[in-house]
C-alpha cells in the first residue's frame, strides 16, 4: 500500500485540533451552559454595584456609567485571561495525557497545534463576550455603539497576539518544570488590579500607575473605551494600538524561541518522560 | 554507540549501546525494571537526545534532528495512555494521521482500515470508556497509521491479560511479515520467546546480549546464560 504524506495544510490541521477540543468542550456539557448562565449573574452584580457607585468623579474622563466601565473591563479581562491560559493549560493536559510525547515523535509540524489550541478557547471567550455585551446593551441599558463595538475588535485582536504571546512563554515553563504554572493567574490578578479593569488607574498610588502603564491590558482597555464609550475612530486610538503591536513584535518571537528552546532542554533532560 | 547519561542524578542510563533492526525482524528488548530500556525506546523516537552516538532509521540519521522522524517510526509509549479520551477511537485516529502528515481523506480511509483490522471499528464509544486491551489495539493502530517502516513499542502488553497478550504477539508478527521492522521492550522474556526473531538483553545501560529468544530462555552458550544471570540477579 502506497500511504500520501505530507498531504494535510496547516489549515486543516488547525481546524481538527479546534475539533478536537469543540469535542472536547461538548463532552462536558454541564460546565459547559454553566460557564454561560453564569455570565448572568456576573454581569447583574456589576450592574448593580454600577447603581452604587453613579457618577464617581474618577470616571470623568470617560464617557457613560460605571456599568460600561466595568463591562468593557469583564470583557477584556475573559479575552486576556483566555489568550494567557490557554497554552499553557494544553501543554499540561497533553502532557499529563501521554500525547505530548506521542505529537512531538510524529507530528509534521508543530504550528497548527500552537496556533490551533489557541482557537476554541479564544471563540468561546468571544461568545461570552458577545454574550456580556449583547445583554448589557439589549437588557440593561448600556450605551455602546455598533460602530464603536467593530471598532474595538483590531485592539481585541491585537490584545490576544500579545497575550497569547505571554501564554506561550509560560507554557516554555510548564514544559521545563512539568508542573502547573505558578505564573499566569498571578499575572492575570495583578493585571485585574493595575490595568484599570474594574476602576480607573488614578485610584492608585503614582508608583502603581507607572507600573500600570507597562501592562498591555492597560492599552487595550484604554483603546477599548475610547472607540465604545467615547465615539473614538481608530485613528484616536492609533497610540494604543501600535503599543500593543510593540509587545506582540517583541513577545511572540522570543516565546517561540523559548518554547524551541525549552522542547530541546526537555529532550536533553529527559523531562518528558511521563512515567 | 548510543550514550545517554541521565541529567539529574549521575546515572550512565545507556552505554555503548549497538542495535539494528531489519525490516520484517521483531526484535525484542529485555531487561530488568529500570535497566534502560524506556530511555532507549526514547532515544530512537527522538524524544531525548544521547549524549553522543545516533539513530539511523532507513539510513536516515534522526538524532536530534527536530523532525526527521515523521513517517519513518511508529510509536506505542505507554500503551493505556496518549490518547484525547473525550474523543471516540476513530477520530483520536484521524487526528494523529492528519498531523502525521496524511491529507483529511486520506486520513479518514486509513482510520477505517487500521479501526477493521484491530476491531475497533463498530466501537465508537469515547477512548474513556476503552478496555487496556482496546488501548493498546488502539495504539498499534496509531503506530500504523502512517505506514512506517519501522515500530517502536514500550512494553505494549504491560496491562494485559495473558490472552490479549498473545492477541498482540500474533499481531507482532502479522505486521514483521508485511515488511515492518519491530523493537518492543519488556521486562519479561517469557513473552518475547514465543513470537521475536531476536532478543537484545539490556542491563544496567550495556546490551549484554543479542541473539536467538530460545537460546536465552535455554541459557545455551557462555554469553546467553551469562546474560540470563545478571538479568536475574539485577
Amino acid at each position: 500500500m502506497t500511504i500520501r504524506v505530507a498531504g494535510a495544510t496547516t489549515l486543516e490541521r488547525i481546524l481538527l485540533v479546534a475539533r478536537r477540543d469543540i469535542a472536547t468542550e461538548v463532552s462536558y456539557q454541564y460546565s459547559f451552559v454553566m460557564r454561560y448562565v453564569s455570565i448572568l449573574f456576573s454581569i447583574a452584580t456589576f450592574y448593580f454595584v454600577s447603581r452604587l457607585v453613579g457618577d464617581s468623579p474618577e470616571l470623568g474622563r470617560y464617557s457613560g456609567e460605571y456599568f460600561e466601565f466595568a463591562l468593557v473591563g469583564l470583557v477584556m479581562s475573559g479575552i486576556t485571561a483566555a489568550s494567557l491560559t490557554t497554552f499553557n493549560q494544553s501543554v499540561g493536559m497533553e502532557m499529563s495525557s501521554g500525547t505530548l510525547e506521542i505529537l512531538l515523535a510524529t507530528a509534521r509540524s508543530y504550528t497548527p497545534l500552537i496556533l490551533g489550541s489557541l482557537l476554541v478557547p479564544i471563540v468561546l471567550r468571544l461568545i461570552e463576550a458577545g454574550l456580556y455585551v449583547g445583554l448589557g446593551v439589549g437588557v440593561l441599558g448600556a450605551g455602546f455603539s455598533a460602530s464603536g463595538i467593530l471598532l474595538s475588535l483590531p485592539l481585541i485582536a491585537l490584545s490576544i497576539a500579545v497575550f497569547s504571546g505571554l501564554g506561550l512563554l509560560a507554557s516554555a515553563f510548564v514544559v521545563l518544570t512539568k508542573r502547573g504554572d505558578p505564573i499566569t493567574g498571578l499575572v492575570v490578578q495583578a493585571t485585574n488590579l493595575l490595568a484599570g479593569t474594574l476602576f480607573p488607574i488614578t485610584l492608585l498610588p503614582p508608583v502603581l500607575q507607572v507600573v500600570s502603564k507597562m501592562i498591555p491590558t492597560f492599552y487595550a482597555l484604554e483603546g477599548v473605551r475610547a472607540v465604545l464609550l467615547d465615539g473614538a475612530g481608530l485613528a484616536d486610538v492609533a497610540d494604543e494600538m501600535a503599543i500593543l503591536a510593540g509587545f506582540t513584535i517583541v513577545i511572540v518571537p522570543i516565546a517561540l524561541v523559548a518554547m524551541s528552546r525549552a522542547i530541546r532542554v526537555a529532550k536533553r533532560t529527559g523531562i518528558l518522560i511521563s512515567s | 554507540m548510543l550514550v545517554r547519561t541521565a541529567v539529574r542524578e549521575p546515572v550512565a542510563a545507556l552505554i555503548d549501546v549497538s542495535l539494528a533492526v531489519a525490516r520484517g525482524e521483531v526484535v525484542g528488548l529485555v531487561g530488568p525494571n529500570g535497566a534502560g530500556k524506556t530511555t532507549l525506546i526514547r532515544v530512537i523516537a527522538n524524544l531525548l537526545e544521547p549524549d553522543d552516538g545516533r539513530v539511523l532509521v532507513n539510513g536516515t540519521e534522526v538524532t536530534g534532528s527536530g523532525l526527521g522522524l515523521r513517517g519513518k517510526l511508529g510509536l506505542v509509549l505507554e500503551s493505556d495512555r496518549g490518547f484525547y479520551r473525550r474523543l471516540d477511537g476513530r477520530r483520536n485516529l484521524e487526528f494523529f494521521a492528519v498531523h502525521g502528515g496524511l491529507d483529511g481523506e486520506t486520513a479518514k480511509t486509513r482510520a477505517e482500515e487500521l479501526l477493521q483490522r484491530f476491531g475497533l471499528a463498530d466501537r465508537d464509544k469515547l477512548v474513556f470508556g476503552y478496555s487496556s486491551g482496546m488501548k493498546v489495539r488502539l495504539s498499534l493502530a496509531r503506530a500504523l497509521i502512517v505506514d512506517p517502516p519501522l515500530l517502536v513499542l514500550d512494553e505494549p502488553t504491560r496491562s494485559l491479560d495473558p490472552v490479549a497478550s498473545l492477541e498482540v504477539a500474533k499481531m507482532m508478527q502479522s505486521l514483521a511479515a508485511e515488511g515492518r521492522g519491530i523493537l518492543l521492550s519488556d521486562h519479561r522474556l517469557d513473552e518475547l520467546v514465543s513470537y521475536c526473531d531476536r532478543v537484545a538483553v539490556i542491563v544496567g545501560g550495556r546490551i549484554t546480549y543479542q541473539g536467538k529468544p530460545r537460546d536465552l530462555e535455554e541459557g545455551s552458550g557462555v554469553p546467553a546464560a551469562t546474560a540470563l544471570r545478571q538479568m536475574m540477579t539485577e
